[in-house]
């Protein structure tokens, strides 16, 4: 399949929307630019706008305030027939008074493609999702999994600039997700598409994401690869919600390093800030782990994940961490928890 | 794990039990009247008992010529009034669905307004404030449109406003479709199934409806319903029978085809 | 695209040809019938002469207590029979169900007049049940349908099938988890019905009346055809037109069958919001 000569690039600035009659903004001031073929994911608590993002670069919904522009040109004043943009919303929405071949043929259809180029094409999309087999199957005999494969098809039969996503894995069995998840990056790489691509699963951006974008509230927290998310996140928000961290205070030690509780010393990834004595700091539960000469906790928690445990300990500060053990520890024992050995930890103050 | 315990059988509900009576008894009763009119139209002497006097299709067949140009008139009448209902209320009906503006609410009451009229009261007014317009029918055709107009808005607006159909048309409209082809290609296909029901009940009602053209009709111009009036009250019951039957064959499979459709509520007392 | 927006200048047209026919088919004439009925003689003023008349006459008050009478009897029939038949109709069972339910619903299309001959095919003079009746006693007896009964047969074979329809589209909307929930919490199949699926019908069960009762008023085919002496008011009102000619007096009968007609369909069902929502501000005010 013949990739697009030149992909498309995606620039918000200051995009601002607020729905007629609300007085809160779905989304508020975004400004970010999607670099051409890149695969972007947009991630965030439910109702904080990602669905919103793309009905704005779909031409569903006008912006209040700012600018659009796709490979430079904006693009708020264009209508959706005109703007040459491939959405597949949450539902999938296929036609069902129409089969397979009929859906993913449609746009080619109102971009009046003659029979031969449309059935060409048509076969073309039905091989790259591969669905061949279900071209003339109605709609309503499918499966999750197939139905997102021909909403795809669909979008992606007219060449689109742009290929929006809102949740395309969240209708299916969680045992699905995660095998059609690599399909899925794949098909998108082959592809070359620019994509925006939403979900509130944070493992999932994580996993395929060129660059991922944690929204909040209708706000940018922070847009970044997904490995600089991990290790410097950007606030307290973006760390929870990412790598389920935890945040808490500690005190600032001469030598730059930081005492999390008497005896736990830890060094940290920045230079420390000069004014203050206590900053904040992000621990994973990756960072910490049992160690028989650390400092003590009382287990607070102990939640079995399928291999590993998560357990959460009580310092003597007062705070709870947490860390990963191979053994289940039971609430109100005490252990002993030292830093994982090469880990920094992530301080947030400035 | 232990064995499961025996199922316990469920005690039974006396309300479904109720409920079984009065909706099989209700039924019969809907339904005993049909064949009962066959029976009626095909007997030579009722007066005497069933089929008293043997049975005949004499009834039958002057039945129909007695009323089979009132039928074709109800019928073309129907269909102009089914015209006439597509004009006035898919606009409304569209406009209703998909739009929010002050007065919506309004206006969608006003879609409603002549079901609270008795027939009887419509006619007459149209008859003191045009008459003129008695003898040409015109009348006629307006008061079966005021009382198919409710029911036609009614059965779109729900399929027209349904938020699949918008998501649809937005995917569409992403594909390149523009207005007019999402309604060809999009809109339209889609509400097909409630089109259809619109149509029949619209065509039921207007070959049902009595209250109104009871005032309204002209000798030229007389519904199917008012002639069946005229045999109830002057005819013998055998000849009154058997036109029903013509009336009931016309009717009955609509009212099943609707009910499979999805349902609607038609008619008048 | 999205939530519905404001209507553009030629989407606000759309409603223009139906406006023309509200006004002009239905306010005008019914402008005109209000002002006939006020001012009976032309050249004179209005007068609310003819109400008056209408009100004190023995007559017309005897027809709008006969139609009352009739109307609340065929509803709450109506009710008792259909919400135990549309519960049975709704519930987990086979196709049985899904035919009874098309059965119910045949009366439906069917003009009152209709009706009245069946009523008359089975209890007429030639009537099937007295006819029967005469072959086992003798004598033709339970000839009812010129009678109140007849009628009001006649009515109820009109109303169950709306009755039937309001409630079943509830009673599929009634939650099997709040069934089960008051299960679990011990309450007999008794108790379910009244204290769960009972209150939960309220609204419908309102809607259902109000609408059965004002079809009832309005009622006329099957009055025509069967009435002979129980006079109900349409039925007044066509003598007071097509035999009396005195539109005017018509006209006033038709008004207040009218008033009482959109009361109860627009009055009665805002009653039931008014009051669930007074009762809603109240527990809010409690807590």
């Amino acid at each position: 399949m013949n990739k697009p000569s030149k992909a498309t690039s995606i620039d918000f600035e200051n995009i601002t929307f607020a729905y007629p009659g609300s007085s809160v903004a779905a989304v508020t001031d975004i400004t970010l630019s999607v670099r051409p073929a890149e695969l972007v994911v947009v991630v965030g608590p439910s109702g904080c706008g990602k669905s919103t993002l793309l009905r704005i670069v779909a031409g569903l919904v006008q912006p209040s305030r700012g600018r659009l522009l796709l490979d430079g040109s904006d693009t708020l004043k264009l209508p959706p027939e005109k703007r040459r943009i491939g959405w597949v919303p949450q539902s999938y929405a296929l036609f069902d008074h129409l089969d397979v071949s009929g859906n993913v043929a449609f746009g080619l259809r109102m971009q009046g493609a003659n029979r031969e180029q449309r059935d060409r094409r048509v076969q073309e999309m039905l091989d790259l999702c591969r669905i061949s087999q279900f071209a003339h199957r109605p709609v309503s005999e499918l499966s999750g999994g197939q139905r997102q494969r021909v909403a795809i098809a669909r979008a992606l039969a007219t060449d689109p600039r742009v290929l929006l996503l809102d949740e395309p894995l969240a209708a299916l069995d969680p045992q699905l997700r995660v095998a059609l998840r690599a399909d899925l990056e794949a098909l998108l790489r082959r592809s070359g598409v620019t994509t925006l691509f939403v979900t509130h699963d944070q493992s999932e951006a994580l996993a395929i994401a060129d660059r991922v974008v944690v929204l909040r509230d209708g706000r940018i927290e922070q847009y970044d690869t997904p490995e600089r998310l991990w290790t410097q996140p950007a606030n307290a928000f973006v760390a929870e919600f990412v790598s389920r961290a935890i945040t808490l205070k500690a005190r600032c030690r001469p030598e730059g390093t930081v005492e999390l509780a008497p005896g736990l010393i830890a060094p940290v990834n920045q230079a420390l800030p000069s004014d203050r004595d206590i900053v904040t700091l992000t621990v994973r539960p990756t960072d910490l782990m049992l160690d028989p000469e650390g400092v003590a906790v009382e287990v607070t928690g102990c939640e079995y994940a399928g291999g590993t445990y998560t357990v959460f300990g009580r310092l003597a500060t007062g705070a709870v961490v947490s860390f990963l053990a191979d053994a289940r520890l039971p609430i109100g024992e005490r252990a002993r928890v030292g830093l994982r050995h090469g880990t920094r930890l992530n301080v947030l103050d400035q | 794990m232990a064995a499961s315990l025996p199922s316990q059988k469920a005690r039974p509900d006396p309300v479904q039990q109720v409920g079984a009576t009065f909706a099989w008894v209700t039924a019969l009763i809907c339904l005993a009247p049909i064949p009962l009119v066959v029976i009626v139209a095909t007997t030579r002497n009722w007066a005497d008992g069933f089929w008293a006097g043997g049975i005949t299709m004499r009834w039958l067949a002057e039945g129909w010529q007695q009323i089979s140009p009132y039928a074709w008139f109800s019928l073309r009448l129907a269909v102009l009034i089914l015209v006439l209902d597509v004009l006035v209320g898919l606009p409304t009906a569209w406009l209703i669905a998909r739009y929010d503006f002050p007065g919506r609410q309004l206006l969608s009451a006003l879609t409603m307004v002549p079901i609270a009229i008795p027939g009887i009261a419509m006619a007459l007014a149209l008859i003191l404030a045009y008459p003129a317009m008695r003898g040409d029918g015109r009348l006629l055709v307006a008061g079966h449109l005021l009382y198919t107009l409710p029911f036609f808005v009614g059965a779109l607006v729900a399929p027209l406003s349904h938020p699949r159909l918008r998501e649809l048309e937005a995917v569409a409209a992403t594909l390149g479709a523009g207005t007019v082809k999402r309604l060809l290609f999009v809109v339209l296909p889609q509400v097909r199934g409630a089109l259809l029901a619109a149509t029949i009940m619209v065509v039921t009602l207007s070959m049902g409806e009595f209250n109104v053209s009871f005032f309204l009709f002209t000798p030229s111009l007389k519904p199917l319903p008012v002639e069946l009036y005229s045999a109830y009250i002057t005819g013998r019951v055998e000849q009154a029978a058997a036109i029903t039957l013509c009336f009931l064959l016309f009717v009955i499979p609509a009212t099943i085809a609707l009910e499979r459709l999805g349902g609607g509520r038609v008619g008048q007392a | 695209m999205e939530k519905p927006q404001r209507p553009g200048m030629w989407a606000s047209t759309l409603s223009a040809p139906f406006l023309i026919i509200v006004l002009t088919l239905l306010f005008w004439p019914l402008i005109i019938l209000a002002q006939r009925s006020l001012q009976p003689e032309a050249g004179k003023g209005l007068t609310l002469a003819l109400y008056g008349e209408v009100i004190t006459s023995s007559t017309y008050l005897r027809a709008f207590m006969n139609t009352a009478i009739i109307s609340v009897l065929s509803t709450v029939l109506a009710l008792v029979i259909c919400i135990p038949a549309a519960i049975y109709i709704e519930g987990k069972g086979g196709r049985g169900r899904k035919w009874l339910a098309v059965a119910l619903t045949i009366p439906l299309s069917l003009p009152g007049i209709v009706i009245g001959f069946f009523v008359i095919l089975n209890f007429g003079l030639t009537g099937v049940v007295p006819q029967l009746i005469e072959r086992v006693t003798g004598r033709r007896e339970l000839v009812l349908a010129y009678t109140f009964w007849g009628m009001l047969l006649g009515y109820l074979y009109f109303q169950i099938p709306r009755v039937v329809l309001v409630m079943r589209g509830a009673i599929s909307a009634i939650s099997q988890d709040s069934i089960d929930a008051a299960r679990t919490l011990g309450a007999s199949t008794l108790r379910v019905y009244f204290e769960v699926i009972l209150p939960a019908l309220r609204p419908a069960i309102i809607s259902a009346s109000s609408l059965s009762l004002a079809t009832g008023f309005g009622a006329f085919g099957t009055a025509a055809t069967l009435s002979r002496g129980y006079r109900v008011v349409p039925l007044e009102i066509a003598a007071a037109f097509t035999e009396n000619f005195k539109p005017a007096q018509a006209g006033a009968l038709s008004l207040l069958l009218m008033l009482i007609t959109t009361t109860i369909l627009f009055g009665v069902g805002n009653l039931d919001t008014a009051r669930t929502r007074r009762r809603r501000a109240s527990t809010r005010e409690g807590a």
